[in-house]
Order: structure tokens, then C-alpha cells, then sequence
């Protein structure tokens, strides 16, 4: 993996760049989990089992959607059609760019939203893909798209830290054990991997539901168990896959 | 039956003794289905504003993750509040003969060590030193400064085996708080002027200057060196072990980091030419030390030889050195005949001590007062026959602790000082450790060599040890047995090998962890 380089995206150096979008060809590489927001839950269940994972840095849990079982494993995407799902989440979508902020004393908490880009993706390129600005300097619209996403990953983010923290504070989180058995002798065990334990969630007490409920928590916490029905279809793909 | 548990003294053994009798009188009544059935006992303890805590005790063993679970403290909040790290053993230097040679005393057993004596295919005097870095993968961890979990490894669990260095101090006043406001202990903030006894001798009360007598069914006795219960009211008399471990004094200070410092994995044990340097890193200074034998070294001696070494160790400059401010500690080795007697149980310096090496202080509380806990409930008429259960089993600790402790000196070969001669001339070697040496000339320490579920030291601990040390055998009985089991130890050792390089790539260094958990802390699970 190459390092990446940030560098704040503005029109006077990134005029003639073109970004290449999809998951097609080379950039057909992908992990078998990737990060979610309890704000896109409901979109992403539809499709894919929301698990949780730590961040190695921090500790800290994240929402994940699985999308695979051997460690770059991604079933939804392939070479030659790409990420193939009616929806991919907001994390799927926002390559190469990133959230940077600067200080800015007019902004709320005294900084505000820039966006960066990382400047050794794979993504990149003069010839082909999509522009990023038009002639007169404005944002073309995929990238009015790449921001609206970048956006709606900052709110997502935000919303997460309390939703996680009602998760940890409350105990709802356990260990999983998740070992698929693919064909006769072949055995595929998911490690490091953390779910939403049911039992403990109906069985709170009153007020902590209520404060779920006051803080939006628990829509996304059933979207969370509605999701693990998803398993199934991704073991079905993987079965397929190997078979096919 | 027994409901009024006063504790005297309020240092490390006081307030672990209290957790731990609190949390077990706690999961008794929480447990118990018939409220009229629930036995409420009372845990009282006397702390005096006016001593001090001795408050050098700053290593544990791995036990001590079990006990802060089991008395509910939080990792992350012991280990900001304490200042603590992981600690995962012992590096010795200089005590085989005084020439910068090193060996580690790991905390976790060798590869296979369930499966298969690893140590039976190699000759100690061949190998020595290089012994546990073949067989244990975190030698090489504490070789390089790292960490025994990552900060997503939950709290209490561990990549590699550990326990802790602690700022003694801090750790009082975390397990007063907890006592007091979370277990429920009742804190008396007074001084004990005199104890009053019943007819039959037990403690019935105790005065103090600012309450009426304090009663109580059982009393513990962690008054320290004092002995106050135990020794200067029920005359239980002490077994003094001078003749086997010479140490009885120690000056102590604590040192602050150099900027680029580097936190260590292990305690650093330096021997000395009459007797040895201990120093631990927390998270935010050095405690370090020497301990040594008045018989051999004067203090005044002790004082020069000391900041001598904070010198040749790099620990500070001259100049620092000479203004550093260090305590003076005396001790005379030993303990006491009997722990526990008529109502009066000694845990901590009061029970005894003899000396820092391998850490065996904290240990020892955690062992006697979980001993203590589990005799609850605990009715008036079988109190005797509790005592006595209980003094075989620290009885039998303290054989192994000092046989453990003067294996160390046994085997060295330093020819510097009348010292080390002495510790190896026969008449100060217990029976039952040459009897231990005797079978292990033969064959190496296993199961049947440390064989109680208890056991403080495993047969692994003597092994490391003797290894370190070049304990030698008759080469004829090396690397014996079935071609099958050398094999297999073999492959141990290259398993050993790729555990290795794996954890030299994923653990983070002890500085980075240190600061990963003041800012995220551990989670739970």
C-alpha cells in the first residue's frame, strides 16, 4: 500500500485532474469490511451485515458493513462490473478525498470543512475519468457529489461518537464468533469482530430506552439487528462464488 | 458468627485487604436469595493520619489483574490514577558474575510448557541466557521495550502475560476511595492507643484517640513493621530468616525521567557487591532503590555505592545524583510463626517481609487476604480450625518465596565480596532447598516441583532461573528421550521463533501504550 499525501484540493493546481470513480480493474482491491455510519444504517442493512470493529489506533469501536470473509475479501466487487449493490456506503464512495479542517474564526467551534486529496491514489489521472472543476473555476458536478458525500461522512461521524459510546456505556456490545463453514473441509473464521447483543437491548430499563429513542439511537440500533439477516445472502455469495 | 471485621492500617495491605473481604462479603450478600438469610458484615478500618505508608511496594505479579476485576476497578482508571505500566518480569544483571551479563525471568511460561519439558533437551551452561529468549517470545518484547497488549486488546486481557509497576501512594488512596464510597468499608481516621483483650485472649476492642473502643469479631493486623495486633499484643513470635537472606536495609528514591526516556518492560534487577539495585519505570518516573545487608555494607557506604550506580547507569548525572533525596528503610527479615492467631489475621509487613527481590510483597497481600475472603462466612466456633488451614498455606508460601529468593544468590558465581560467598556457603541454604537443587541435578523443574494449584512461583519461574544462572549438570542426562519428543521440541522452538517476529512487529512500544491509554483508555470487552 502506498503512503498517502494530502494536499488541500483547489482549482488553480487541480484544474486539469480527472478522477477515475468505480471499483473497476486496478481499482477492483478492497478489504472485507468497510466503515459505516449509524446515520446510513438503514440504507446499508438492506444489503449487508453491520458489524462493529476496533480501530487499532485508538481502541475505540466503529460500525463496519461486511462485505467478504478472507481478509480482502469483497464479494460485491468484481474486475470487470465492479462494486455491484444498489447501494454502496458513504465510505465506498468518497475516494480520493478526505476531510481536512482549517482554522476559521468566523466558523462555530473556530474551524471549518476543507476538502483534501490524497495525492499518491491510484485514483488519479490526467487522461481519463471525471473533471473535477469546470473551465471557470467552479466545482463540476461529480464533485459537488464527492462533497455532499464528505459531508454527510462528517454528520455521520459526529452522530456515531454518542451512538457508540450509548453502545459501550450500556454494554450492548459482544465479542462474535463467526465461523462459516464453506464445502466439505473449508472453514472460514472472522476474527476481531463485535455485535449487537439483542437480548441486553430489549431487556433495558425504561428511562435508557427513552433517551435512546430522545437521541435518534434507536432507530439505527434495529437496523443493526434487522442487518445480521444479511449473513445468510453474503455466505450464499460466497458459496456461489467459489462454486462458480 | 463473625460480622464485625475491624482492619488496622491503612497502607497497600490495609485497603486491598478491604476491597477484596468487601467485595466478597458484597457478591455474598447480592448472592443470597432469602434476604433474611443475607449476612451483613461490617468492614471497618483504622487508618492513622499520622504514619505514613512505607509506599515502596511498586511491583505486582499477574495476579493483580485478577484482583482489581474481581474488586471492580477499571484498568484505565488504575493505570492513569496510578501512573501504572506492564510489567511482564524481571531482567537480572550482574548476578551470575558481575561482568554486564543479563538474563530475563519472563512472566510467561516457556512454549509447549503444558505439553512437553522444552527445558529437558538443553544444558543450562550452554544455553543460560539465551534460554528464555528460545523458548518465550516476550524476552524479546521486553528486549525491545514494548508493550504486553495493544490498546484494543480489552482491559485486563493480555497479548503476552502481565502484571504491573504502580506508584504505591496513588494506589492507597485509588482503593481508599473505592473502598469508601463503592464497597461500603467504614473509614476510621484515628490513632490506635491501646487493645483490649477478652479473657480468652482474643482481641475483644481497640482504643483510639478520637472514638469509643472499637469492637470487633475479627481483627486484621496491617500495622506493618509494627505489628501492633499480632506481634505487641498477642506475642506471636516472629522466624527470622537473616541467616539465609542477609538484606535488611534499603534506601529508596524516586527519580525523574531523562526527556527521551524509554518506559521498560521489566523491573531491572543490578546486583551489587553487597547486595542489589532494583528499578521500575512508571509511566511517569523511575522508583528505584538498592537493598543490602547492614552486616556487609554500612549506609553510609550504601548511600555512595548507590548514587555510583545512578551514575554508571546513566539513571542521572553526578550532580543530580548527589542532591537526590533518598529514603532509608530498615527491615529485619522474617515473619511471623503464626498469621493468623486466636481473632487476629497479620497481612502485609506485619505478617512479614523479607526482602523486594522477584516482588513477592504485594503478591503475598493479594494471596492472604483472598485466603481471608474465602472463610466467609465464618462462624466464632470454627475459627481455630480456619486459622490453622490458613497458616499451612502461608506457611508453605513463604518456604517456597525464600527458597526461591535464595536460589538466586546460590548460584551465582561473583567472587567480589564476602557477600556472595557467603550466601553460597552451605549452612545458609535451607534443607529444603538443597533437596530441590539435588533432584534438579538431574532433571529440570516441572510440575511436581511446585505442585500446589496456589503456587506463587511455578516449576517455569525455577526454571528461568536456573538457566540464567548456568546451573550445571552432568552433560550425559542432556537432551535425552525419544527422538518423537526432541522433535517436537524442536518444532516448539521454531514456533517460538515466528511468535517472535509476529510480536516484534505488532506490539507498540511501552511510551506509545502509556499514552495511548491516558487518552482512549482500554475498552471492556
Amino acid at each position: 500500500m502506498t503512503l498517502q499525501a494530502h494536499e488541500v484540493l483547489n482549482y488553480k493546481d487541480h484544474l486539469n485532474l480527472k478522477v477515475i470513480d468505480g471499483y473497476r480493474g486496478e481499482l477492483s482491491l478492497s478489504a472485507n469490511s468497510i466503515m459505516v455510519f449509524p446515520t446510513e444504517f438503514r440504507d446499508v442493512q438492506a444489503y449487508y451485515p453491520i458489524l462493529f470493529r476496533k480501530n487499532p489506533e485508538t481502541g475505540e469501536f466503529y460500525a463496519c458493513a461486511l462485505t467478504g470473509f478472507e481478509p480482502n475479501e469483497n464479494l460485491f466487487v468484481s474486475e470487470e462490473f465492479g462494486w455491484q449493490c444498489d447501494y454502496l456506503p458513504l465510505m465506498a464512495r468518497r475516494e480520493p478525498f478526505y476531510i481536512g479542517f482549517k482554522e476559521d474564526e468566523s466558523a462555530p467551534q473556530g474551524k471549518s470543512m476543507i476538502v483534501t486529496l490524497d495525492s499518491n491514489s491510484a485514483r488519479l489521472s490526467e487522461d481519463d475519468g471525471e473533471d473535477l472543476f469546470k473551465i471557470d473555476g467552479s466545482p463540476s458536478l461529480f464533485l459537488n457529489d464527492k462533497m455532499a458525500i464528505l459531508e454527510r461522512i462528517h454528520q455521520g461521524n459526529e452522530f456515531a461518537e454518542g451512538f457508540n459510546q450509548a453502545l459501550v456505556e450500556n454494554q450492548l456490545l459482544e465479542p462474535a464468533t463467526i465461523e462459516i463453514t464453506l464445502g466439505e473441509n473449508a472453514t472460514s473464521q472472522l476474527l476481531g469482530f463485535y455485535v449487537l447483543n439483542e437480548e441486553k437491548l430489549i431487556a433495558l430499563p425504561g428511562e435508557v430506552l427513552n433517551s435512546f429513542s430522545k437521541n435518534g439511537y434507536l432507530l439505527p440500533m434495529f437496523m443493526l439487528v434487522a442487518s445480521q439477516g444479511q449473513m445468510r445472502k453474503l455466505i450464499n455469495m460466497k458459496t456461489e462464488k467459489q462454486s462458480g | 458468627m463473625i460480622r464485625n471485621i475491624v482492619i488496622v492500617g491503612g497502607g497497600s495491605a490495609g485497603w486491598l485487604t478491604a476491597a477484596i473481604l468487601a467485595s466478597r462479603v458484597n457478591n455474598l450478600q447480592t448472592g443470597s436469595s432469602n434476604s433474611s438469610a443475607a449476612m451483613p458484615v461490617q468492614i471497618t478500618l483504622i487508618e492513622s493520619p499520622d504514619i505514613p505508608t512505607v509506599g515502596v511496594g511498586e511491583g505486582s505479579w499477574p495476579s493483580m489483574r485478577s484482583t482489581l476485576r474481581d474488586i471492580g476497578i477499571s484498568e484505565t482508571e488504575f493505570m492513569r490514577r496510578c501512573h501504572a505500566t506492564l510489567k511482564q518480569g524481571t531482567r537480572f544483571q550482574d548476578w551470575l558474575r558481575g561482568q554486564d551479563e543479563s538474563y530475563y525471568h519472563p512472566f510467561s511460561l516457556p512454549v509447549g510448557f503444558n505439553e512437553l519439558n522444552v527445558a529437558e533437551f538443553f544444558s543450562e551452561a550452554e544455553i543460560g541466557a539465551k534460554f528464555a529468549e528460545m523458548v518465550c517470545a516476550q524476552t524479546a518484547v521486553c528486549e525491545h521495550q514494548l508493550s504486553a497488549k495493544t490498546i484494543s486488546t480489552p482491559e485486563f486481557a493480555f497479548n503476552l502475560n502481565y502484571g504491573y509497576h504502580l506508584d504505591a501512594g496513588e494506589f492507597v488512596s485509588l482503593l481508599r476511595e473505592h473502598c469508601v464510597e463503592r464497597l461500603n468499608v467504614e473509614l476510621k481516621s484515628c490513632n490506635v492507643t491501646s487493645v483490649e483483650k477478652s479473657i480468652r485472649g482474643a482481641i475483644k476492642s481497640v482504643l483510639t484517640d478520637s472514638y469509643d473502643a472499637i469492637h470487633g469479631d475479627l481483627f486484621v493486623d496491617c500495622t506493618g513493621f509494627e505489628g501492633l495486633l499480632i506481634r505487641k499484643a498477642l506475642n506471636v513470635p516472629r522466624r527470622s530468616v537473616r541467616t539465609t537472606l542477609f538484606n535488611d536495609r534499603a534506601i529508596a528514591a524516586q527519580i525523574p525521567y531523562a526527556e527521551d526516556h524509554r518506559i521498560a518492560s521489566v523491573t531491572n534487577s543490578i546486583a551489587q557487591p553487597s547486595g542489589w539495585v532494583w528499578d521500575i519505570g512508571l509511566s511517569h518516573r523511575r522508583g528505584t532503590g538498592l537493598v543490602y545487608s547492614s552486616e556487609f555494607m554500612s549506609d553510609a557506604d550504601a548511600q555512595a555505592a548507590f548514587r555510583t550506580y545512578l551514575v554508571n547507569h546513566g539513571v542521572t548525572d553526578q550532580e543530580s545524583a548527589d542532591r537526590i533525596d533518598c529514603r532509608q528503610l530498615k527491615f529485619d527479615p522474617g515473619y511471623s510463626e503464626q498469621a493468623w492467631y486466636k481473632n487476629v489475621v497479620a497481612i502485609g509487613l506485619s505478617a512479614g517481609f523479607v526482602e523486594p527481590l522477584e516482588a513477592s510483597a504485594l503478591v503475598l497481600i493479594e494471596t492472604s487476604a483472598k485466603a481471608l475472603a474465602s472463610c466467609l462466612p465464618l462462624g466464632q466456633e470454627s475459627m481455630d480450625a480456619n486459622a490453622r488451614q490458613f497458616n499451612r498455606k502461608i506457611d508453605y508460601h513463604w518456604q517456597q518465596i525464600i527458597d526461591f529468593l535464595k536460589l538466586h544468590y546460590v548460584l551465582s558465581k561473583r567472587v567480589d565480596g564476602d557477600y556472595w560467598r557467603e550466601h553460597r556457603c552451605d549452612s545458609t541454604i535451607p534443607a529444603s532447598l538443597k533437596e530441590l537443587l539435588a533432584i534438579w541435578r538431574y532433571r529440570m523443574p516441572w510440575y511436581q516441583d511446585a505442585p500446589r494449584v496456589d503456587e506463587l512461583f511455578s516449576s517455569a519461574s525455577f526454571q528461568y532461573v536456573l538457566f540464567g544462572m548456568e546451573f550445571e549438570r552432568p552433560a550425559s542426562l542432556i537432551g535425552m528421550g525419544t527422538t518423537k519428543k526432541s522433535n517436537r521440541a524442536k518444532e516448539l522452538i521454531t514456533k517460538n521463533n515466528i511468535e517472535i517476529k509476529r510480536m516484534l512487529s505488532t506490539m507498540p512500544t511501552n511510551n506509545e501504550l502509556a499514552a495511548k491509554v491516558h487518552e482512549y483508555g482500554f475498552q471492556a470487552i
